[in-house]
């Protein structure tokens, strides 16, 4: 997982794109070190647990859980990983400027 | 010459008849011998446990874990369950025999169990443990015979907790049906958890109407092409922030976690 969405988020900078962690791993001073530790750059919703408020809202019962939304913010994918992630991410931002 | 030639025979009748009395003693009554036997796969799994705690090796363990305990306890439990039968004892075994036909892929003894306790303990307080284990041998007995059993659980059970159980089960089964009559009834079953079950919780995690909340919320708002619902959330910065923020970009929402 991590690795494509490093290369992703770095090839994309300065793109219409955005990627958002829900981390469940615990408070923000832990999720902190986490990011440090593995050079991860992208903004995080802090969830606290796997029992936290945005994944119970979300229904959310295995990791990683992705959603993928286009620039009208409607959901156009779930469940897709790496290659199929990027893919997905590239063809919604194709849309964009075909539009 | 007589005597000479039938001793043997007479002397391997005796042991034949020793030893089958042997097999056949009860050692105790069936409620004592099931809870020697649960104390017995306690203790074998515990040793497994650490065994494959202490190999490093991953090839290993995975040998180590081809042979870990449990399979040979399926007949032991099944002969306490046979011998106990219409006790709570053989409720008690019965059900484990479900999970350990569930986890050996025993079919036989997945479908035997689930029809004695059906046919002798449908109103048993401890058969929400069969309704939470149907799915995992819906392979061995058939989604026919789950959504029977789980629909002769709503029906007949007095208890609250196996009511709700089953009608859990039942409604997540039906969902996934293809016709809309199924999906339906899913529907109606869940909103009835919502209503007349608010509070029974099965032993671990959230209570079985929350679950069908849940259900229904991701039927109803995070299906393809629905416009995903407003995140409120802090970021890691203790800075606040809204999905909603993000319109006019390609957004990737990962749920996520470093184990």
């Amino acid at each position: 997982m991590l690795p494509h969405e490093k290369s992703l988020v770095k090839r994309l900078e300065g793109k219409p794109f955005a990627l958002i962690g829900i981390n469940s791993d615990g408070e923000s001073d832990v999720v902190k070190k986490i990011l440090a530790d593995n050079q991860i750059t992208w903004r995080q919703a802090i969830d606290v647990s796997t029992s936290g408020k945005l994944a119970s809202a979300w229904n959310v019962n295995g990791w990683p859980t992705i959603y993928v939304l286009d620039h009208k913010g409607v959901i156009r994918y779930r469940d897709v990983r790496d290659e199929e992630m990027e893919e997905a991410v590239m063809k919604l931002l194709a849309e964009m400027d075909g539009k | 010459m007589q005597v000479k030639r039938h001793g043997p025979l007479v002397a391997l009748a005796l042991l034949v008849a020793g030893s089958l009395a042997l097999a056949w003693s009860p050692g105790g009554d069936p409620a004592t011998r099931l809870a020697e036997l649960q104390e017995k796969r306690k203790t074998a799994q515990a040793e497994f446990d650490a065994k494959i705690d202490a190999e490093k090796d991953e090839a290993a363990q995975m040998k180590l874990w081809e042979k870990r305990p449990g399979k040979e306890f399926l007949p032991q439990f099944k002969e306490v369950a046979v011998e106990a039968k219409g006790t709570p004892t053989a409720v008690t075994a019965w059900l484990v025999v479900v999970e350990l036909a569930g986890e050996w892929s025993d079919a036989e003894a997945a479908k035997q169990a689930v029809d004695t306790l059906v046919a002798d303990h449908l109103t048993a307080p401890e058969m929400d443990q069969l309704s939470n284990s149907l799915g995992r041998i819906a392979r061995h007995i058939g989604a026919d015979k789950v959504a029977e059993t789980q629909r002769a659980l709503v029906e007949k059970s007095p208890h609250k907790n196996v009511q709700a159980a089953a009608i859990y089960n039942l409604a997540s089964v039906l969902i996934e049906g293809k016709t809309p009559e199924e999906k339906g009834e899913a529907r109606e079953l869940f909103e009835r958890l919502i209503k007349d079950y608010p509070t029974v919780k099965p032993k671990r995690g959230d209570s079985y109407a929350d679950r069908a909340k849940g259900t229904l919320f991701e039927l109803d708002h995070l299906q393809i092409g629905m416009v995903a619902p407003d995140m409120q959330a802090v970021d890691e910065n203790g800075q606040k922030f809204s999905t909603a923020d993000y319109r006019g970009k390609v957004v990737v929402l990962d749920f996520w976690g470093n184990w």
